[in-house]
């Protein structure tokens, strides 16, 4: 059988033009050629197996193309031709219309201000007029949210609303940087609009001092025309995601973790959401959040600018940017790689026949995994003073301190019996089941894994929880230093 | 580095900047060992519904008359072009994704019928990543 190769795709062919080929049918002929000529393999398959989206099989004017047409019989005379699907398409324009773009104007401050950009050929004034009319939200004003808030402030984007409920700590100040010692205990929102008034006044920042929750996640976003995902948590990343999956808004996603972080766009012109990529949260306890498995200083900086530079790019409609990508970076090694990420047709929110039509009919509590099952026996627990006042009566209490060693090694729990997680289950007949058992973690989360994997295990002794963590007892000053220290 | 004759460049922007504001393409035609496009052939785009501005098609049966035709030229295809109208002459994902490794892909950015911009781009294999290739035109040599 005669095979024509397109001169496009003669150089897998060892350049032939026409190929004698044995097999009478579309299937036979095409392994015969890839038997023949390997290089072939990889230009008619993709990784999957599938045949790439760029050829096409025809005999004489017929489009053979789809699969089910390869077993069809050939006739001798017939002539298979093997060529290319050319076609392409425009870019991705910007998120912001010509029309918004051309209510803008420069006064000669904001000339000489954005004259960097200005003199780029990809943004110059229309671009940067782009930038102006945008309307962006931060949640979190933290780690990410603190590069991302700032360079999207110096680079002129007209309208800014971050989100946070948070107030500022003493142990932020090393990775937050939009914050200072002067703003320790004020709220987060209320230092990164100090921040944002010194860098440009005329940027209209609205702070909005509140928790995200299903009530209000599409009321504070809605109207908007990007919302940056700078937060910690799963229960915050799923709500996000899906109430910009139901308006339509794109997101710019980041998240990190010790020296890893990622960054990926989702919801943009009906691409894939975070479910798609992340159907479901792990299990709690399982993956410590950022709070309490750490981070280096500069990490957030890195993935936050990335974050901004994509905003950017989105707004704008110029390069290539995320959609549809997960990057990820490892920050100790300097490994960085981009993974595609595709969209599920199945997906509860995004996929074409979706069961999620309002976030505030999803439980996100029970999701994610916060929300104790009714099936399950509560954990019960000490608030920091009940226990501090058990251990100045001296009570017959046994503590474990569930925490990894690095982390004992920041402040150790005075007379506690150091069980990691992990090997809680193969180590209880260390605990004596005719005492209380207290178990403390730093946040309090992973000590109710703690004491619900020993009961698992078999263990009957009476437990409690230490509420809060340790982190919750700092402020215990206790009557006599002995019971302490 | 590819070279591109003073004719194709001119048959190039005649055809991209009539066609504005919808999407032109072509098939870019030249010398076997692929270092001088001198000739090209206009294709019909075959989308033909209304995303004619941001999509283009060529049909392959007619590419195959196009590389049948040209090689009596002693003439090869070499690549393709084609115009983003009031866009950036870079690749879009969809451009990526039906790239050939070997050929040559260049990109007209076309505003109010004056292409703006030409670039080349090539990828060295399927699965590779696409990168800009350096398109020199003769005019500017002399």
């Amino acid at each position: 059988m005669k095979v024509y190769i397109s001169a496009t795709l003669r150089n897998f062919f060892g350049r032939n033009r026409v190929i004698d080929a044995t097999g009478n049918t579309i299937r036979d002929i095409l392994r015969f050629l890839t038997d023949e000529y390997p290089e072939a393999k990889e230009i008619l398959y993709d990784g999957s197996g599938k045949l790439r989206s760029f050829i096409r099989i025809y005999v004489g004017n017929e489009n053979r193309t789809e699969q089910d047409k390869w077993y069809k019989e050939l006739k001798e005379e017939d002539e298979v031709l093997l060529l290319p699907a050319i076609a392409g398409g425009a870019p991705q324009e910007s998120i912001i219309s010509d029309e918004r773009r051309k209510e803008e104007s420069f006064d000669d401050a904001e000339i000489e201000r954005f004259g960097k950009h200005l003199l780029l050929r990809e943004i110059g004034v229309k671009g940067q007029k782009r930038i102006k009319a945008a309307k962006v939200v931060v949640i979190g004003a933290g780690a990410l949210g603190s590069p991302v808030i700032q360079y999207l402030a110096a680079a002129g984007v007209g309208t800014i609303k971050v989100v946070d409920h948070d107030d500022v700590s003493l142990e932020n100040l090393q990775s937050q940087v939009i914050h200072t010692s002067r703003d320790v205990k004020r709220p987060k929102v209320a230092s990164a609009k100090d921040k944002v008034r010194n860098i440009n006044r005329s940027i209209v920042f609205e702070d909005e001092n509140t928790k995200i929750d299903a009530g209000n996640i599409e009321e504070i976003i809605d109207g908007y025309d990007l919302v940056i995902d700078c937060t910690d948590n799963y229960k915050a990343r799923y709500l996000i995601n899906d109430a910009c999956a139901l308006l339509g808004i794109p997101l710019v996603f980041g998240a990190i973790y010790q020296y890893e972080g990622q960054v990926g766009i989702f919801n943009l012109n009906g691409g894939p959401c975070y479910r798609c990529q992340f159907p479901a949260p792990p299990e709690p306890g399982l993956v410590p959040t950022c709070a309490e498995g750490g981070a280096i200083s500069p990490l957030p900086g890195i993935i936050g600018s990335i974050q901004a530079n994509e905003a950017l790019k989105l707004i704008i409609g110029i390069g290539e940017h995320l959609d549809g990508k997960l990057l990820t970076i490892d920050s100790l090694y300097l490994h960085s790689r981009i993974l595609k990420v595709n969209k599920d047709h199945k997906c509860p929110i995004c996929g074409t026949e979706p069961s999620i039509f309002k976030v505030e009919e999803f439980d996100y509590e029970d999701f994610c995994g916060l929300k104790e099952k009714e099936n399950e026996i509560p954990v019960e627990g000490f608030t920091p003073e009940e226990l501090a006042k058990k251990i100045e009566n001296d009570e017959p209490i046994t503590i474990i301190d569930v925490r990894e060693p690095h982390e004992r090694a920041i402040r150790r729990f005075p007379n506690a019996i150091a069980i990691p997680i992990g090997q809680l289950a193969r180590r209880k007949d260390e605990l004596d089941p005719t005492k209380d058992t207290v178990f403390i973690c730093k946040e309090g989360k992973r000590s109710i894994l703690a004491i619900n994997t020993l009961r698992e295990a078999g263990y009957t002794g009476p437990m409690y929880n230490l509420k809060g963590g340790f982190d919750a007892m700092k402020d215990i000053v206790f009557s006599h230093e002995g019971a302490w220290l | 580095m590819v070279l591109l004759s003073d004719k194709a460049y001119r048959l190039i922007t005649e055809h991209v900047n009539g066609a504005y504001p919808h999407e032109a393409c072509g098939v870019l035609l030249g010398s076997a060992d692929g270092t001088r496009i001198d000739h090209i052939s206009q294709a019909e785009n075959a989308v033909k519904s209304g995303n004619a501005d941001e999509r283009f098609y060529i049909d392959p049966v007619w590419l195959y008359g196009i590389e049948r035709e040209s090689e009596k030229d002693g003439r090869q295809v070499l690549g393709f072009y084609h115009s983003h109208p009031d866009r950036p002459a870079v690749l879009s994902n969809e451009d990526k994704d039906h790239m050939i490794p070997g050929m040559i892909y260049l990109i007209a950015s076309v505003t109010g019928r004056e292409c703006k911009d030409l670039k080349g781009y090539k990828k060295e294999s399927a699965d590779g990543s696409a990168r800009a290739t350096k398109i020199v035109r003769e005019a500017a040599l002399n």
